[in-house]
């Protein structure tokens, strides 16, 4: 948009963050004497994917036994709505210095806020297989759980991203003819409360001179009284420094070293 | 107001038993040869109302005809926020009289003239219209092989059984049994020839098969999630088995080769991004990222 393409997959992030939450719940079977007799790791997925690679997959020679192996959760992203309550200043920058070339910078404008709402379904045979599942989800929430997610690598940006639970329904479909399939999925809805970046504008210069002309008058043509200028300092030792005649020379001088502001007054 | 005495189309007995065979007899001729697998209450839940660890441990084989025979009925093959899954349906119709057999019960003896478990002429309770001993060969039933006479069935129940499964050879599928219902041919001649099961494709949540058939045994390999399934002990419970060059001989389990679609893993990686974009954080300690509880 605008001419500039940049991508920095915002939402495949958030979505793995999130799947990575439930990426290692357990359901476990007693037998009436509490002995574990069977350990399943409930498997998870994204819900919207395409249609033939998913049948390719799950059933590429046609032979599949059964109508579908169950526990398992699925989850999507439904929706997102902007959020103007955790908006700051539009024409704030982050800025950031690059690794490779000291001397330059990069910027980018404040995020936009939004929160993703995600539905996920959790799907089991058994009621009590369900209920595990969920007992080892709803404690977690209170009602949000913050995940460190690396947004902008580029900028290093890391954001902490609260998902809160909203609710948990039950779909149990035990009633009517006996002909009619039990349907048992659980529904847990999320919100992430996530930033949407801009394009990040690199090759930036770091200013590491600036003057302040002082005149007597508004006429510019005439005589200005005095130069102030401003420069980092920095000792040969690593140290900052206000002396700029004890200061290396500020080509030696990154934007990412310990410097001083060193000010010369001078005419 | 009583029926006319003269015309006795609901209890007579022999015409009775002359429907059964042909009942019996076209579904040998028209029928499929499926397995009947039983299931066996491992810890039931009286809260739930359920059996998360049953098990199925026999396959008795017997013919059923498939009523739906235009194909398979129910929404089929679909993709949803859970997956791929195939919700297909089939009703299959079992002569009473067979079932009786495989459920071995004396039953039919008392029925006709004729032994079904040893094919031979029952000469304790001959029927008027009994195969006699000279036409013993020519009998449509076939029993099974090595059962003659044996009480080698692993089904006791009087009757097919909700919750009980069936494996159609035909289809390489396994469906389980969701109604059955014994009045679908009505009285006919004043007797139930048969019972109708209405069978869906089986949903499958780890369920034990220890059937001693290996294709359907095979099912439970395939399809598991169980990691205890994986695991391997030694005698003394110390070390692994090694092979002569000491590669292990056991195999991690991977969730993904038993449900392909799964993310486990994927989610798990942070190498999906260039420089690890996901930052690690502990789910042992969900409030921050130091000191796990």
């Amino acid at each position: 948009m605008l001419g500039t393409h940049y991508y920095h997959g915002i939402i495949r992030k958030h979505i793995v963050a999130f799947g990575n939450m439930f990426n290692d719940i357990v359901v476990q079977r007693l037998d009436t004497n509490n002995n574990r007799v069977q350990t399943i790791p409930v498997p998870i997925a994204y819900g919207p994917r395409e249609k033939f690679l998913t049948k390719l997959a799950a059933n590429p020679n046609l032979d599949q036994d059964v109508a579908i192996t169950l526990p398992r959760i699925g989850f999507e992203l439904t929706s997102m709505i902007y959020v103007p309550t955790r908006k700051v200043g539009s024409t704030h920058k982050n800025r950031y210095t690059n690794t490779g070339d000291s001397d330059k910078i990069s910027t980018q404008y404040t995020p936009v806020p939004y929160d993703l709402f995600i539905s996920v379904s959790v799907m089991v045979r058994n009621y009590d297989d369900g209920s595990q599942i969920i007992e080892q989800i709803v404690p977690y929430f209170r009602p949000e759980f913050t995940l460190n997610i690396n947004t902008i690598p580029e900028m290093g940006i890391t954001s902490d991203v609260p998902v809160v639970l909203n609710n948990v329904g039950i779909l149990d479909e035990y009633e009517g003819d006996f002909k009619n399939r039990r349907a048992l999925i659980w529904s847990l809805d999320f919100l992430m409360k996530a930033n949407f970046y801009g394009p990040v504008q690199t090759g930036q210069g770091v200013i590491k001179r600036a003057y302040i002309d002082m005149y007597a008058n508004t006429d510019l043509t005439s005589s200005r009284i005095e130069r102030i200028t401003l420069t980092p300092g920095l000792l040969a030792n690593g140290s900052p420094t206000t002396n700029s005649a004890a200061s290396v020379a500020i080509s030696q001088i990154s934007a990412n070293s310990d410097f001083g502001f060193a000010v010369d007054i001078g005419d | 107001m009583a029926t006319n005495k003269y015309f006795n189309h609901y209890s007579y007995r022999r015409e009775q038993d002359l429907v059964d065979d042909l009942v019996v007899e076209a579904i040998k001729i028209f029928g499929h040869d499926v397995r009947y697998i039983p299931f066996t209450v491992v810890a039931e839940d009286p809260l739930f109302g359920e059996d998360p660890l049953r098990k199925f441990d026999g396959a008795e084989e017997i013919e059923l005809y498939v009523k739906s025979v235009d194909g398979f009925e129910g929404e089929g093959q679909f993709l949803s926020k859970l997956g791929y899954e195939i919700q297909d349906s089939i009703t299959f119709t079992v002569a009473r009289r067979r079932w009786d057999q495989i459920r071995n019960t004396n039953t039919l003896l008392d029925e006709v003239g004729y032994l079904y478990q040893t094919e031979s002429a029952n000469t304790r309770n001959q029927s008027a219209i009994s195969v006699s001993t000279a036409y013993a060969n020519t009998f449509s039933i076939t029993l099974e092989t090595g059962t003659a006479g044996a009480n080698t069935y692993s089904i006791s129940s009087t009757r097919p059984l909700e919750g009980d499964l069936i494996y159609f050879p035909m289809v390489d599928r396994v469906f389980e049994i969701k109604s059955v219902s014994h009045e679908a041919i009505f009285y006919q001649t004043g007797r139930l020839q048969t019972y109708d099961l209405y069978c869906e494709l089986f949903n499958y949540s780890a369920e034990r098969f220890g059937t001693g058939n290996t294709t359907i045994d095979a099912i439970e390999t395939r399809y598991s999630l169980d990691v205890l399934n994986f695991q391997f002990t030694l005698e003394d419970g110390t070390g692994s088995l090694l092979d002569e060059s000491s590669g292990s001989y056991i195999i991690e389990h991977r969730l993904e080769d038993t449900n392909p679609t799964a993310n486990n893993e994927y989610f798990n990686s942070g190498a999906v991004f260039k420089g690890n974009a996901i930052q690690d954080f502990s789910e042992s300690n969900p409030f921050s990222e130091r000191n796990p509880w």
